[in-house]
């Protein structure tokens, strides 16, 4: 180990030693850009060093080593709240028992918390007083790549990952789908240069903070900018083409948009034959709709249909923005819904239906969105 | 006095930029360190970093040794005092230097003893009354615990003895300070390792010329480090303020047998509460569990054979801690049913309704039996909670010695007519229970007394701007008054949070703490679908509000009863609290 890195390791960890006596719980962020000083710093904090995992696990009253108890690891947590059988409210009812003795506890994940799964009660991440490890100074870069504005990275800085488009990718791969989402839409839909960082919500600019991919000048936030704005667009890019596994969330979103759409098709159902009772399928869309409900049933399963009369039921052929359309036509008079609730219930749902269509990724309100509607459309649409 | 920015800039310890950078906040130009500053502006950019003269002007930050005699303390004159202080003398030499020093402060050792504290009966231990400006100034009420250890290598076991014996005086002493003197050259340092933000210990480390001046800066450098605002885990005693009337409402509550939910936002101060009822109605007679149910399994998995055996081993414990009987709980099987876990439970309280004794059971965190955002709780599979819940409340109807408390986030639990596919036991029986932000008074009490823990004096300027910034929200309130904290100087005797400083934090503060506030937000969004849509009406489109909140008059109460939402002349706006966002 290097003297650079062992004098950058004191102040830091110095720093962390200080908040902990402060706030007894913190949280750090310590992820691809940090890699280097990683086992270092956690040795320099004079504490304990516990896998998070192990230690929830852990059965009988908890005994208080002398010293912090890092708890490393803790990203073991973050794709669904459960690590090694435990979960992580079972790690804050085993941490709160430390800080009944007065314990001092730091957190350590290389993701951030933003990217944990939501948790049914109270959250430990919450809990904790999240603190940002600092971007080296120059002064504390070797002096070969001390030039380089990648050298704020202790990675890239102290010379053990040379190469920053790996530490970039990797780090953009650490902060997960739901920073990626928000970093996507930031640069690519609201089209923000490198004055993005500032619109993003206040959990990402977290992520992007601990990830040593912003910093603070005088108060404002800012891009740390290690490459060209291009080629981190690019790298965000291909950090969110390479998701391929289905998200978390996914069974609990396309199950939502399911139950929603197939409770509003029923409802509308029940009203058409309220209304007209055998013939409810005849004049039910007006021309456009119908034609394009007839023909997508005849391309698929009803072939020789020749009107939407002969469909089962022709509500189940409509994209949901035709749906939507004709549960506010004068006809149906948006059911029990007035206009505005069409129109929250189209500006929040609609995207997230896309998303599904198109195989994209969710972002992370999706879940909670769906779960809303789900709950109004099967307890207030009639 | 006119002043240029350098100079001004040396005088608080921060830099010339640092200084042009508040200027340029304060409207007032200028274009480089030599620029001068008039002597209002100079006042108004001190003020901002939390340095004021009105304390400078005082005398304040020069301490004299007269200064500190106000409210001198007359010395014992017990006997039995001065013997037990002569012992201690003879122990420990250096006692005499203390006491000399604390005399020329106006202060004193009042009681003593050596050879009492168990195991370490070669250390001994004083209490020293304060004069009244030094506990004016540092927020001492009470007498404060000084301990005296003869080793030269002090262990982290002699500490906690030491914390042991203070927590076991029959006397009314501070309870979250004490003195230590050792003849260890690291006591320093150990010592700040040791002691934590809920209690403080203070080194007896003390220059040799007997300066008393030299007591009052290590007394203020310990003192004025401390940040009693920044709480996160629940608090109660002396650390717990407000909320008289809902503790009243709950304590009726049970008094009446009445089962009662506690719901509120996110870190509001739910456990706290809980925490706060138990210690205030503790007693022989009755016995409280208070279970947290945070690290049981979650529906779609069954929580309830975790939940029977936590509630079994709670109630041996409690029983056992009173020399109870325990038989018909103990003869459980491993893995109890729940009309076996309600017929031991029913036979203990027959037998506890005999000595007069009544246990209270408080389920916190009560989510993680209804997980709405997980599962559909009114008709989802999972009837085991709902039996467990109709096992409760039999309970409670057939035993005069029984009830239970709900507490969490949701107030669906008891609010929705039916639960897992069943008629909802709890439905229009139990009562709901709401946990608001403070209200004016209590935050202002909050901030005043644990500010004067801290040596610091708050204007009411100050009080309004930490009220209108967090809405009197628990956890934002402390955590704004903790930011502010941590801007104020150490090295002054006199710290006071004017309104300008708490403005100043504020801009900085909302970005530290708009994360926790999106969690907060989301977390409404999962479990309150209704008011989680009209909060976006009144964001939306506010005109229209009033009508859409008149179909859902219950979510309207909800937001309103958590602080989410407020009526001002007729109309409904949001509170600061999501003004954050």
């Amino acid at each position: 180990m290097t003297d650079l890195i062992l004098s950058s390791v004191q102040g830091r960890a110095a720093e962390i030693r200080t908040r902990l006596k402060r706030f007894k719980l913190v949280f750090i962020q310590c992820g691809a850009a940090f890699e280097v000083l990683r086992e270092p710093l956690l040795a320099a904090l004079g504490g304990t060093v516990l896998d998070a995992a192990n230690f929830a696990g852990t059965v009988g009253p908890v005994e208080l080593p002398a010293g912090p108890v890092i708890l490393d690891g803790l990203e073991a947590f973050a794709r669904d709240g459960k690590a090694g059988g435990a979960t992580l409210g079972g790690l804050r009812a085993k941490v709160n028992e430390l800080r009944d003795d007065d314990a001092e506890i730091c957190l350590v994940s290389r993701v951030p918390k933003i990217s944990f799964a939501p948790v049914v009660g109270s959250n430990l991440l919450d809990d904790a007083s999240w603190h940002c490890l600092p971007l080296l100074e120059p002064h504390e870069c070797l002096a070969e790549v001390r030039h380089s504005p990648a050298s704020a990275l202790p990675s890239v800085g102290l010379g053990h990952q040379p190469d920053v488009d790996l530490v970039l990718r990797a780090s953009l791969d650490e902060l997960g789908v739901n920073v990626l989402t928000d970093l996507d839409f930031a640069i690519f839909e609201a089209k923000h240069d490198v004055s993005f960082i500032a619109e993003v919500e206040p959990g990402v600019a977290e992520a992007m903070r601990g990830a040593g991919l912003a910093h603070v000048v005088d108060d404002v936030l800012r891009f740390t900018a290690p490459v060209p704005f291009w080629k981190f667009m690019n790298a965000v890019a291909d950090a969110v083409a390479a998701v391929v596994g289905p998200q978390v969330d996914l069974p609990a979103v396309s199950g939502g948009l399911w139950e929603i759409e197939r409770t509003i098709r029923k409802i509308l159902r029940d009203a058409a034959i309220r209304d007209s009772g055998a013939r409810w399928r005849k004049n039910l869309f007006n021309e456009a709709i119908a034609k394009n409900v007839l023909e997508r049933a005849r391309n698929d399963v009803n072939v020789t249909a020749v009107s939407v009369s002969q469909l089962r039921d022709p509500i189940e052929w409509l994209s949901l923005g035709e749906l939507l359309e004709v549960v506010q036509s004068s006809r149906f008079n948006g059911l029990s819904w007035d206009a505005i609730a069409w129109k929250h219930f189209a500006q929040d749902i609609m995207p997230i239906r896309n998303r599904i269509s198109h195989m994209r990724l969710l972002k992370k309100g999706d879940r909670a969105t769906v779960r809303m509607w789900v709950n109004r459309v099967t307890t207030n649409l009639s | 006095m006119r002043l240029r920015v350098y100079e001004l800039a040396k005088s608080l310890d921060v830099s010339s930029h640092s200084v042009l950078m508040r200027l340029a906040e304060l409207g007032v130009p200028a274009r480089s360190a030599s620029s001068l500053v008039d002597s209002a502006t100079v006042t108004r950019v001190k003020e901002s970093f939390g340095q004021y003269d009105a304390a400078t002007e005082a005398g304040s930050t020069t301490p004299r040794q007269s200064t500190w005699n106000a409210g001198a303390v007359k010395p014992s004159t017990h006997p039995d005092t001065l013997r037990n202080l002569q012992r201690l003398k003879r122990e420990f030499p250096v006692v005499e230097d203390h006491q000399t020093i604390l005399a020329r402060l106006g202060s004193q050792f009042v009681y003593s003893g050596t050879g009492r504290v168990p195991k370490f009966e070669d250390c001994g231990f004083a209490l020293v009354r304060f004069s009244g400006a030094i506990e004016n100034a540092f927020g001492l009420t009470r007498e404060v615990f000084f301990f005296y250890s003869p080793h030269n290598d002090l262990q982290i076991r002699t500490f906690r003895a030491a914390k042991n014996a203070l927590v076991g005086l029959q006397r009314e002493v501070t309870p979250d300070m004490m003195f230590l003197w050792s003849p260890d050259v690291r006591l320093r340092e150990k010592l700040d390792d040791w002691s934590s933000g809920n209690f403080l210990a203070i080194p007896l480390v003390l220059s040799d010329d007997g300066d008393p001046i030299a007591f009052i800066k290590l007394l203020r450098d310990y003192v004025f480090s401390r940040d009693l605002f920044y709480e996160t885990t629940p608090v109660q005693g002396d650390r717990f303020f407000g909320r008289r009337r809902l503790l009243q409402t709950l304590r009726d509550d049970i008094g009446n047998q009445r089962v009662a939910g506690l719901f509120g936002l996110r870190k509001a101060g739910k456990t706290s509460v809980l925490s706060e009822l138990a210690q205030s109605l503790a007693g022989p007679e009755t016995i409280f569990i208070l279970r947290d149910l945070e690290s049981l399994p979650s529906p779609p998995d069954d929580p309830v054979p975790i939940l029977l055996q936590d509630l079994t081993d709670d109630l041996l414990s409690g029983l056992r801690q009173r020399r109870l009987g325990t038989q018909d709980l103990s003869r459980l099987a491993a893995n109890p049913g729940i009309p076996e876990f309600k017929r031991a439970f029913q036979a203990t309280l027959r037998k506890l309704a005999e000595s007069d004794i009544t246990v209270v059971l408080m389920l916190d965190e009560i989510e993680y039996l209804t997980p709405s955002d997980r599962i559909d709780v009114s008709e989802g599979d999972m009837t085991s909670v709902a039996q467990l819940l109709g096992a409760l409340r039999s309970l409670v109807q057939e035993n005069g010695n029984f009830t239970f408390l709900l507490s969490g986030l949701t107030s669906a639990i008891i609010e929705s007519g039916r639960l897992y596919g069943r008629p909802n036991p709890l439905f229009s029986w139990a009562k709901a229970n709401f946990l608001a932000p403070f209200e004016r008074h209590e935050a202002d009490d909050l901030a005043r007394s644990v500010g004067q823990k801290m040596g610091i004096t708050i204007d009411d300027g100050a009080l309004d701007a930490l009220f209108e910034a967090t809405g009197g929200h628990a956890f934002l309130y402390r955590h704004l008054a903790s930011a502010v904290v941590n801007e104020l100087p150490v090295d002054t005797f006199h710290r006071e949070i004017k309104k300008p400083l708490v403005l100043r934090i504020t801009n900085t503060w909302r970005r530290q703490v708009a994360g926790n506030m999106r969690e907060m937000l989301d977390h409404v969004k999962r479990y309150y679908p209704d008011e989680s849509y009209l909060l976006e009406i009144l964001m939306d489109e506010p005109e229209s509000f009033a009508l859409v909140a008149e179909d859902v008059p219950l979510a309207l109460g909800h937001l309103i009863s958590l602080g989410l939402i407020q009526e001002v002349d007729n109309s409904y706006e949001l509170t600061p609290v999501l003004q954050l966002l």
